[in-house]
């Protein structure tokens, strides 16, 4: 029941938030710790803290963590296909939409109005990373090199990530 | 099979390394998904990047389900969807199992603060490549501008994006739109 319960809870979380992960905070809060009380406000910021701090969607990584805490393992699973069932049933139809009609006219026009707001997201997301992250001089260093070696090489970015990691762990 | 298989390494690589949600991994998944691995074209990608804000959900998800299910059908969509799932899924389990304890370890802690400023490099070059493609007149940079604006000062992104889709058909009907973008 409290497994049907989390599927729910996450489905709902899942269907409402547009704008990604970043957008549901609010919406999990009032689910999680309001509706069901299933997390007291100070679990819950530390659940988003930790969800930032690990790799992967938000969203998926607040929905197992809550999903563990109400119920296991079993609930991890039952939160995690609550939160992405809405994106397979939506996105699916759209893409069985819209794959041969991308270049109707009318679906040509809104992708060119849609695309500068993407770009715009892309920056505004970039601007909320960088307030949280570069701080001093150190961290203003790490993103300008990562910057040169992301737009000057072809080396994966992944490893930049990584290299990035390792420099901190070594010399911060 | 060797192709799904391939989809959902791609996606599980960038779900286990990328921190910073949906905006920090997408370009990521353009980068192999378009220039590594030719599975799809960059005018293809920027496409389903564009028509996923139009889904609820996480952005990761929806960009990874419509590009795995350009590339290679339902099954592509179901592999590319896990993919990108699995490693947060994995990464938060091992977390509670030997305890978030190991987040505050100095080391961690350290690394997680040089690796946040390379994901503000990442996404602001991905940021500049997708608008070097993507706006190519006074309107689109208008457009991203005003979108900015609002965004930065508290309209919701889902309002921005209907805001661009409905300027989009507006200067269609009025005969205005040329080229393609």
């Amino acid at each position: 029941m409290e497994l049907l319960e989390l599927t729910a809870t996450f489905f709902r979380i899942g269907l409402f938030s547009f704008g990604g992960g970043y957008a549901m905070i609010p919406l999990i809060e009032v689910e999680t710790v309001l509706r069901h009380q299933w997390l007291e406000r100070v679990q819950f910021v530390d659940i988003i803290a930790i969800a930032e701090m690990t790799p992967g969607p938000i969203a998926v990584n607040s929905a197992t963590f809550v999903g563990y805490k109400v119920a296991g393992v079993a609930g991890s699973a039952a939160a995690t296909l609550g939160v992405i069932l809405p994106s397979i049933i939506i996105v699916l139809l759209l893409a069985t939409l819209f794959e041969k009609r991308r270049h109707h006219a009318y679906v040509a026009a809104v992708l060119r109005g849609v695309k500068p707001v993407v770009v715009s997201l892309i920056f505004l997301a970039g601007v909320s990373v960088f307030k949280k992250s570069i701080t001093d001089l150190p961290t203003a260093a790490v993103g300008v090199l990562a910057f040169v070696v992301t737009t000057k090489t072809r080396i994966n970015p992944i490893l930049i990530l990584v290299g990035a990691g390792v420099l901190g762990a070594l010399f911060f | 099979m060797k192709r799904l298989l391939l989809l959902f390494r791609v996606f599980f690589v960038i779900g286990a390394f990328t921190f910073g949600g949906g905006y920090a991994m997408v370009p990521l998944m353009r980068r192999e998904l378009v220039e590594r691995y030719s599975l799809i074209k960059d005018e293809e990608f920027l496409d389903i990047f564009a028509l996923v804000q139009g889904a609820p959900g996480p952005i990761a998800v929806n960009v990874s389900l419509y590009t795995g299910f350009h590339i290679a059908g339902l099954k592509g969509a179901m592999v590319s969807v896990l993919g990108t799932v699995l490693p947060s899924f994995l990464i938060i389990l091992a977390l509670v199992a030997l305890g978030a304890r190991y987040l505050e370890l100095p080391a961690v802690v350290a690394a997680f603060r040089a690796i946040r400023p390379a994901v503000v490099a990442l996404i602001v070059a991905s940021g500049i490549s997708v608008a070097r493609r993507v706006i190519n007149d006074a309107r689109g940079l208008i457009l991203a501008l005003a979108a900015f604006l609002a965004v930065a000062f508290g309209v919701h992104p889902a309002l921005a994006v209907a805001g661009g889709a409905l300027v989009g058909v507006v200067l269609e009907r009025r005969g205005g739109s040329r080229g393609t973008a």
